[in-house]
């Protein structure tokens, strides 16, 4: 994955807040996600504006007994949201 | 009479029962539809042709004919044509590919996939004392009121015979896509339409061996299940999910896992009308 990517939420999709879980629902695809907690972080860190590693930095600063495990876990949450269309290259 | 019509959402369904067989055999089933006789209509989309063991359905607006040998399927390619452009075709009703039974004034719903085990847990509901509105189609309009396409419960060959137990009478018609269940032979009756209110969503889950769970179900998965049952998103504004997700908010939710009916508790029909006359 490059690191140096910057991913925008589909302006598409819609965000409900669900007594403090989101669902999101994208009208392209008919679908509708479920995000957890982590998930969550990292759609709202993907504004159009960070890189892929800027966001994988700030979350390994916020929560450093978890830093080994951040990087891989962000890659994996934007690679699922973008195969959803969920989200997108900020370029595109 | 032979030519009836079927309203639902803004929907007009014809249909021609051609034959005196078909008129003998699918009329009361089109009465259960709660659809009206008519003089004449001027585009007939179905029609049904035939007597039992050569029926022919066809549906005009799809170019779609099938022979048909077995009672059951006649009635399952039937009522699916129909539940089929309801579903195409309403706007400003949420259609949702669920169950539903009243006790009283308030309506369960119970969306699930086909699959699921919802047809199956329909006919235990009825036969305890349920009111049958839809095993398969039902409609939210913009006052919460709920309808439903009120066709005969359609049980798979394997499912059978789970619900026997349940019968009072064998006079289903056998099929080989689904057999078709009557709620007369589950000593049930079939909503007329009128005012109900919807009392809770039940989201079902039969696996064979798993036991008894009933337990409340946050919004959220209840909102994903609902939504991955929404079957007329795209004719709605923002795809019905704003305004499904504030249905999800305000209405009681559980999760029902289950793997056979004995599994069921004695008093759990009981637990189900209670949240129907809750308020």
């Amino acid at each position: 994955m490059n690191l140096n990517a910057i991913y925008v939420q589909s302006p598409e999709c819609l965000l409900e807040n669900m007594d403090g879980e989101l669902l999101l629902y994208n009208p392209i695809n008919t679908t509708t996600l479920h995000l957890n907690g982590s998930s969550a972080v990292v759609w709202d860190l993907c504004d159009g504006k960070q890189t892929i590693e800027s966001i994988i930095e700030s979350l390994q600063e916020a929560f450093p007994d978890q830093s080994d495990q951040i990087a891989a876990d962000v890659e994996a949450v934007i690679t699922d949201l973008v195969s959803q269309a969920a989200l997108v290259e900020a370029s595109q | 009479m032979s030519m009836w019509q079927i309203q639902r959402a803004g929907v007009v369904i014809s249909i021609h029962l051609k034959s005196k067989a078909a008129q003998e055999f699918l009329g009361p089933i089109v009465d259960g539809l709660h659809a009206t006789q008519v003089s004449s209509v001027r585009d007939i989309q179905l029609v049904v042709d035939g007597e039992a063991g050569d029926w022919t359905l066809t549906d005009h607006e799809d170019n779609f004919e099938r022979k048909l040998k077995l009672d059951g399927d006649l009635i399952y390619h039937f009522t699916d044509r129909i539940v089929f452009h309801v579903a195409n075709n309403a706007k400003d009703v949420h259609c949702i590919h669920a169950a539903a039974v009243a006790y009283k004034d308030g309506v369960i719903v119970v969306p699930a996939h086909s699959g699921a085990g919802k047809s199956t847990f329909t006919t235990w509901l009825v036969a305890n004392g349920f009111d049958y509105i839809t095993d398969e189609l039902i409609l939210i309009d913009k006052d919460l009121k709920i309808d439903g396409i009120g066709r005969p419960i359609q049980i798979k060959a394997n499912g059978i015979e789970a619900i026997t137990p349940l019968l009072t009478n064998n006079n289903y018609a056998r099929g080989n896509m689904a057999n078709a269940v009557p709620v007369a032979c589950l000593g049930g009756k079939i909503v007329e339409p009128g005012s109900n209110r919807l009392a809770a969503f039940v989201f079902p889950r039969f696996e064979r061996d798993s036991g008894f769970s009933f337990a409340q179900l946050s919004s959220a998965e209840a909102g994903l299940n609902l939504m991955n049952n929404h079957v007329n998103a795209r004719n709605l504004e923002d795809h019905g999910f704003r305004a499904m997700m504030g249905l999800i908010r305000t209405t009681p939710r559980h999760s029902l896992k289950y793997g056979g009916f004995a599994d069921l508790p004695n008093d759990f029909a009981q637990q189900l009308k209670a949240l129907c006359t809750d308020t």
